[in-house]
């Protein structure tokens, strides 16, 4: 029997980045919103600059939930599915947008329409074979106002390349256009961020400083980044990374309209007689309780989004909610940014401290930047370089084939060499394909008895060849500047991560999408998604920013048709 | 037999390398106030021996300073074993008997007595994967003992590791400052080391570990 709660206007269920962000609209529309969160508040107390907590043992305390709830992997479906070591979120007000590395961008206008773009530019026959690929259901201008609310109202620090008509090759050149600049300068680079990017101007490319929902000076009464070095990974001990649970989430408690509830785990979503969804059903201080709601957003990232509709059954949806036609964990990715490159240099860098934040990017080889004509590819990656060198990550570091991995010479080794190296992250291009899914594991089960996700999903040969192509980029950037060895990291394969996409793709036609393009269910019109689950390609960039963008948007249309939605 | 104080400060290490038995413990401030209250680890006596030579030999004491002795990395993994690395209890104490086993068989001594260049000899066997009669993938166990060693010769001092701040010294980290400068970032920068773990900052919450207990938070 469980206790059943006053009704209220709209229950989210996850409140991190994407549902911490859509209160704050909701709730300034005089909505009653319930926000439903597995995880506790954290303050700053919990930000010491630790890194065995947050990096060597990714926030024990804190990821209880999601640690009995690991998805298992297997590349295709001839092979078993093994269960993997981490979860890579953390369970919390905020989420995730407490503790990641805060890059903060737009995708290019290209990824919205990746189809009809590379047919009208190459020719059908280039898209890659066995993609479900489609184009979105909207495009970057209709995106654009939410991107821009979604800075100002975070504090996102950067330096705009193209202002209306206007570019400015201070900043990207390659992206799209937007309405004002950045709320704030971007955050201070360094000396060597000036050497790579001397480099890459030399070699013809256009580097520029990338955008990050961090302060670079006093912004809404939060302070500046002080550049401590344990940002990636950990929070913020300033509150200067702009993380839901300090920026939108404050703002719509102060409406008086928002409820938070902690420490709940979210088990099923129900549904009324016509199919409508009428709840949510958690556990809490082991009493079951049921939050009715006339509409709800499921905003608990893309494996919880994916696993929840799939073990919310119903008559109406044998299957799954809003699975009917069969969609919901299908066009899954995840973010193609292993394939990286290391560097050394012959003098210290000056890499202890800095964020990710501070680095230097290059796009001239992302999306459709560059011509395609003679590749045998579609889309690219961004190359990104930054340090935030830690202690044990520095001791960790590759020793590019110049000494062992212990003893006597490795010790001297990694005493010269500790602060000379550094990594590129390159974000890919990823393609949705017809093997990549997820579904639900029949073996194993999580603490509750529950089957946690079955991710069968592997780069396919497009993400492959994007990779030596952008790896070769990479390794001629570092030695234009100065690096005397580099080393390519292995591809690997698509397992548990923190920028997985699609399971409830957002489409125009019910047939190959779960959401429409507002970001509510064809089949449930009172359920909506928030996550990079309903994304349909990755883009070369993190996805965060777009994923809080799309939210802002889904819920500003729940605002615009209350009156149809909650009848 | 020898006593855990004794193994952990490297006096074992220094009557096998044939030095004078000097208790390093009365001249390690380090030592003392880690293991002063008594607290106990996840490893038996024996096992934390093997498991400190070991470490002595990843990350060697030389010519060039300090080493993974000095830094109490073997501490550390004894202290997480009972703690946040409890699930790999089962598998350090399968793996350090697997060692000790084939260091008798192939040197006719406990792995704690051979000279260096023999346990370098016999590690180097681990690394690359005993025979699967010794152990079911000993290259696996050996990557975590060199990942466990490293975190606990560079980890902040708060777990038990880092002793003294050697391990930092050692690769030029230097330490924790809350505020950075252009400056201090620039190339060839030359940082005056900041010995001071996190964690003497009372403003933080302390994580549950090293016999603390976390203080409750928000209701």
């Amino acid at each position: 029997m469980s206790a059943r709660l006053p009704e209220v206007d709209v229950a989210i269920v996850g409140f991190g980045a994407a549902g911490g962000v859509a209160a704050l609209p909701l709730a300034e529309a005089g909505l009653r919103i319930t926000a439903i969160e597995a995880g506790d508040w954290l303050t700053a107390r919990d930000y010491a600059p630790d890194e065995i907590r947050y990096v060597s043992r990714g926030w024990p305390e804190v990821s209880r939930k999601i640690r009995g709830e690991i998805p298992t992997h297997r590349p295709n479906a001839l092979s078993e599915a093994a269960p993997q070591h981490r979860h890579p979120m953390m369970n919390a007000v905020g989420g995730t947008s407490i503790h990641y590395g805060a890059m903060s961008w737009r995708l290019n206008p290209w990824d919205f329409k990746v189809v009809s773009e590379t047919r009208r530019r190459y020719g059908h026959s280039r898209l890659p074979h066995g993609s479900t690929v489609e184009d979105w259901p909207l495009d970057y201008d209709e995106l654009e106002p939410y991107y821009d609310l979604v800075e100002y109202a975070l504090g996102v620090s950067g330096q705009a390349g193209r202002i209306g008509s206007d570019v400015d090759s201070r900043g990207n050149v390659f992206e799209g256009p937007r309405r004002r600049p950045y709320p704030m300068p971007p955050l201070r680079s360094t000396e060597f961020g000036g050497i790579l990017s001397s480099a890459a101007t030399g070699l013809g490319w256009h580097p520029f400083p990338g955008p990050a929902a961090i302060n670079s000076e006093v912004y809404r009464g939060r302070a500046p980044c002080m550049y401590h070095g344990y940002c990636t990974g950990g929070g913020c001990p300033v509150d200067a990374k702009g993380s839901t649970a300090v920026t939108t989430i404050p703002r719509a408690l102060k409406t008086g309209n928002l409820e938070v509830v902690t420490r709940a785990h979210v088990t099923t979503i129900e549904v009324d007689a016509d199919g409508l969804v009428k709840g949510v059903r958690y556990l809490r201080d082991g009493a079951e309780c049921f939050q009715p709601a006339r509409v709800v957003l499921l905003a608990g990232y893309t494996y919880e989004n994916i696993r929840l509709l799939l073990l919310s059954r119903s008559r109406a949806f044998p299957a799954g909610l809003a699975n009917n036609h069969r969609q919901v964990g299908r066009h899954y990715f995840s973010h193609a940014y292993h394939a990286g490159v290391l560097a050394l240099f012959p003098w210290n860098i000056g890499g202890w401290y800095g964020l990710a934040g501070q680095g230097i990017g290059v796009d001239d080889w992302a999306d459709d930047n560059f011509d395609h004509a003679d590749r045998d590819f579609i889309g690219g990656g961004n190359i990104w370089v930054y340090s935030e060198r830690r202690p044990i990550g520095a001791a960790s570091m590759h020793t590019f084939d110049r000494a062992p991995t212990w003893g006597g010479k490795w010790k001297r080794f990694v005493m010269t060499n500790a602060d000379r190296w550094v990594t590129s992250l390159i974000q890919k291009t990823t393609l949705p394909y017809e093997q990549n899914v997820v579904d639900l594991d029949p073996v194993v089960r999580d603490p509750l008895g529950r089957p946690v996700c079955r991710i069968t999903a592997d780069f396919m040969p497009n993400e492959r060849r994007i990779a030596s192509f952008t790896q070769d980029k990479a390794e001629e950037w570092f030695r234009a500047a100065g690096a005397v060895a580099t080393h390519r990291l292995p591809m690997g394969t698509m397992g548990p991560t923190t920028h997985a996409f699609g399971g409830t793709r957002m489409g125009n036609d019910p047939e190959t999408s779960v959401v429409d393009r507002w970001g509510l269910c064809h089949e449930v019109p009172n359920l909506g998604v928030l996550g990079a689950s309903v994304m349909g390609t990755s883009g070369s960039k993190n996805p965060t920013e777009t994923v809080q963008a799309l939210a802002w948007r889904t819920a500003d249309h729940v605002v615009r048709n209350w009156s149809s939605l909650s009848s | 037999m020898y006593s855990r104080r004794m193994v952990i400060t490297g006096v074992v290490s220094a009557v096998t390398a044939g030095g004078c038995m000097v208790d390093r413990r009365d001249n390690d401030p380090a030592a003392q106030e880690h293991m002063g209250d008594g607290r106990t680890g996840a490893l038996t006596a024996s096992e934390l021996a093997t498991l400190v030579a070991i470490t002595g030999r990843l990350i060697p004491s030389d010519e060039s300073g300090a080493g993974a002795i000095e830094a109490h990395a073997a501490y550390y993994i004894d202290l997480a074993l009972g703690d946040a690395l409890a699930p790999q209890r089962g598998l350090y104490s399968t793996g350090l008997a697997a060692i000790d086993a084939y260091a008798r068989l192939k040197y006719g001594t406990a792995f704690v007595a051979l000279p260096p260049t023999a346990q370098d000899g016999v590690l180097q066997v681990v690394e690359r994967g005993l025979p699967s009669e010794s152990m079911e993938d000993s290259a696996a166990f050996f990557a975590l003992l060199r990942d466990h060693t490293l975190q606990g010769t560079f980890c902040d001092p708060y777990y038990g590791g880092n002793a003294g701040y050697v391990g930092w010294d050692m690769i030029g980290y230097p330490g924790l400052r809350m505020m950075v400068t252009h400056d201090e970032q620039r190339v060839g920068a030359q940082l005056k080391p900041v010995h001071a773990s996190a964690y003497d900052d009372e403003g933080y919450h302390r994580p549950q570990v090293v016999g603390h207990t976390v203080p409750k938070s928000h209701e």
